[in-house]
């Protein structure tokens, strides 16, 4: 069970990364670098 | 219906028109009802802003235009104003009624402006602002005198109580009916004959008579690169030839519109203000001191000092508190869970990540408390000045230092105020070094090492050694960013700097309502990225630090069997790969890794460091990550793996160094997006990422050569 739970923290944590990433990529021409939260 | 009718309840397009900082969109906000943000901040209202205003029966669609101090189309909000009032924009039709906001406290700079507009031909309102300012600093200004001498209404107002504006609101529906103004001065007969083929070229080309007259004028002192030369090069001879004329009388092209123009607001201002002199006030007396030659910088490095005296002073007792609420809070729920990785995940991954840069959020609060006590209360803009001949030294602009220093904060934002500098290569100059100064994010790995490595001693008095290498780390990004400008000014970048034309607002009480918002604003704005970006991270790396379980052998003592299998992890092995690179800089394959992870953000930084640590470390007596590098040791010696030399070494890898995804997109965009956008890119990551690592070297192996490795 506690295996589970690491293993799926890790996915979710992995694929939420991968989401930036690839948003983060998809806007770079439309100045939206600093709407999600990236800048301080 | 007829059409005069429809010209009647057809809506009317109203233009708003002034310098910035005159109370502008504080007016926009009043006729319109919209709220808007209101800002010193230069081309806060670049994005075209539109509202809504009732006159009587009718209805005017209002446009808030750019701020602008003239109509010479050199910055891109100069660009969009002029060739909307023109009529020449492809995106908005010419407005029907232009108000021109004048400030009164400035009302020579302002009518500069106003002599502009005027010679458009467009029916036209002066709303005369800040009227009560002005009476305060004992301007009595009479606008009828003023209607007179500009040839159009001139109503009185002040925007923030509202008052004037049933009579502004009258003026200008009538606008329209009244002739139309004209350039209310005329040339001298040298400057018209001069000028006289390249207007005539101008009327041919479709331009009206007046604003013909108007852009002959200003294509004289107008950069080779105008767009209006661009789009018609045919304009170019003539210009060359109405300038040599000009020089032939003795006239200096460049200078020739603002002498003839001031040459006029004296005489206008002569006939329409009275001024009483109501004794030297005390705002006179601290701006003596403020900027005095010797006394102004004296000042600015004291209250700098104090900035970075107060991060470590101030934030020691607030960072122990978070501390001991994050350790147990952190332990209170790791007693919950089974031992096992559950556990691991909760107290070495995310507790050990995401705790370590949590506990920077106090020293983030004072460095924006400070930041907005000096903005607010009106000293920022003496700091400009001041610091403006040192710009123009390294052959900046003066429009440069805003941007610059918004870099303190973070370069995303900084790179965006760029957009107010009208040269190109001053411009791409200005981006190119705006990383260097050192934004917050890497507050939290100079505060690590600096509260790790230096002694908190006292230098002299309440100076701390503590906040003085605080302050040596801002100012060696802050000179190395002017120094790297003037390189690149000098070559690669070559071109005039251009004067500073600087609002010095008046001083104020700041208002602790909007301190605590900015402040509360960039707090939050940390802690999601803790809780978004950060989290994530130190999760995924607790996993890549974690697997594959190797196996330890047997009679290993328990510390070193941790270490034994954080290096036979991903993470470990990874590391040991790049290690060759790094080991010459001082740093072994602990920080190389955490360098890697932080180009997510700076402060990731600190968050894998916390992470490997305490994957890394068995014992767990003491969880602050700054116990654990002091107490870290190299395996292969067993000395400490960490010196004073390596934390110095490092922190100025990272005074340097380009590790930002989000500054490195923002910069590929604004240097002109596509392929060019990220050349440029490309190119300041690599010679910010050597430049780092030459310091980097520089620092380690000197500082070993002097034996203090």
């Amino acid at each position: 069970m506690a295996s589970l739970i690491v293993a799926l923290a890790v996915a979710a944590a992995a694929v939420y990364l991968a989401r930036r990433v690839w948003h983060a990529w998809r806007r770079r021409n439309d100045g939206a670098a600093c709407r999600g939260g990236c800048c301080h | 219906m007829s059409g005069g009718a429809r010209a009647a309840t057809a809506p009317l397009r109203v233009a708003l028109v002034g310098n910035p900082n005159t109370g502008k969109s504080t007016l926009f906000n009043a006729l319109t009802g919209l709220r808007q943000k209101v800002a010193n901040y230069p081309g806060v209202t670049v994005e075209r802003i539109e509202g809504r205003l009732r006159l009587g029966d009718r209805v005017a669609t209002v446009v808030d235009l750019p701020g602008t101090y003239s109509l010479t189309a050199q910055s891109p909000d100069e660009a969009i104003a002029l060739e909307t009032l023109e009529g020449t924009s492809p995106h908005a039709p010419p407005p029907d009624v232009i108000v021109a906001v004048v400030d009164a406290v400035h009302l020579e700079r302002n009518l500069f402006l106003c002599s502009q507009l005027l010679e458009l031909g467009r029916p036209m309102v002066v709303a005369l602002n800040q009227v009560d300012l002005a009476a305060a600093a004992g301007l009595r200004i009479d606008p009828v005198e003023l209607t007179l001498a500009l040839g159009v209404p001139v109503v009185a107002t002040v925007a923030t109580r509202g008052e004037g504006l049933d009579l502004l609101r009258h003026a200008i529906a009538r606008a329209p009916e009244l002739p139309r103004p004209q350039r209310p001065w005329s040339l001298p007969d040298d400057v018209a004959a001069a000028l006289q083929p390249l207007q005539r070229a101008l009327e041919n080309l479709g331009y009206a008579r007046g604003v013909a007259a108007f852009e002959a004028l200003r294509l004289i002192g107008a950069p080779d690169d105008d767009p209006r030369l661009t789009a018609h090069p045919e304009l170019c001879p003539l210009r060359t030839e109405a300038q040599r004329q000009l020089r032939a009388a003795g006239r200096n092209p460049a200078s020739v519109e603002a002498e003839l123009r001031y040459a006029w607001i004296d005489d206008v201002v002569r006939r329409a203000v009275r001024r009483e002199h109501p004794g030297r006030r005390w705002t006179d007396r601290i701006e003596a001191v403020v900027l005095h030659r010797v006394a102004g910088p004296i000042l600015f490095l004291l209250l700098m000092g104090l900035l970075f005296q107060a991060i470590f002073a101030w934030a020691e007792p607030v960072m122990n508190v978070v501390e001991s609420v994050v350790n147990s809070l952190g332990w209170a729920i790791a007693s919950l869970l089974p031992l096992g990785e559950l556990r691991s995940l909760w107290t070495d991954g995310i507790v050990a990540g995401v705790g370590a840069v949590l506990v920077f959020v106090p020293q983030i609060a004072i460095l924006f408390l400070f930041l907005g006590l000096l903005e607010d209360s009106g000293y920022m803009a003496r700091a400009a000045f001041l610091l403006d001949r040192l710009m123009r030294g390294v052959g900046l602009p003066g429009r440069a230092f805003v941007p610059l220093l918004s870099g303190y904060a973070c370069a995303v934002p900084a790179v965006l105020a760029t957009r107010t500098i009208e040269d190109r290569r001053d411009r791409l100059a200005t981006i190119l070094v705006i990383p260097f100064m050192s934004c917050s994010a890497r507050l939290p790995i100079y505060t690590l090492l600096i509260g790790t490595f230096v002694p908190a001693v006292s230098v002299a008095g309440w100076i701390s050694l503590q906040g003085l290498t605080l302050l040596g780390m801002y100012l060696l990004g802050t000179g190395t960013a002017l120094g790297v400008a003037a390189l690149f000014k000098r070559t690669l970048l070559r071109g005039r700097p251009r004067p500073l034309i600087l609002e010095l607002p008046p001083y104020r009480w700041p208002n602790p309502r909007t301190l605590v918002v900015q402040v509360g604003h960039r707090v939050a704005l940390f802690l999601r990225r803790a809780g978004t970006v950060i989290l994530a991270l130190s999760v995924v790396l607790w996993a890549l630090a974690t697997y594959p379980r190797a196996r330890v052998p047997a009679g290993t003592p328990p510390g070193q069997a941790s270490e034994f299998q954080l290096e036979q992890s991903v993470l470990g092995r990874a590391g040991r790969a790049i290690e060759p690179l790094v080991r010459p800089i001082g740093f072994d394959w602990k920080i190389g890794v955490s360098i890697l992870s932080s180009l997510a953000a700076r402060e990731v930084f600190v968050s894998t460091m916390g992470t490997i640590y305490g994957v890394g470390d068995a014992t767990e007596t003491s969880p602050a990550l700054r116990d654990k590098l002091r107490a870290a040791r190299d395996p292969a010696t067993g000395r400490p793996a960490y010196t004073p030399l390596v934390a110095f070494a490092l922190m100025v890898f990272y005074v340097y160094a380009l590790m930002c995804v989000s500054t490195i997109a923002v910069v590929a965009r604004e240097t002109g997006g596509g392929r060019i956008g990220w050349r440029w890119a490309a190119f300041q990551f690599a010679f910010m990422l050597a430049l780092a690592y030459v310091a980097a070297l520089l620092v380690y192996q000197g500082g070993r050569a002097l034996g203090w490795g």
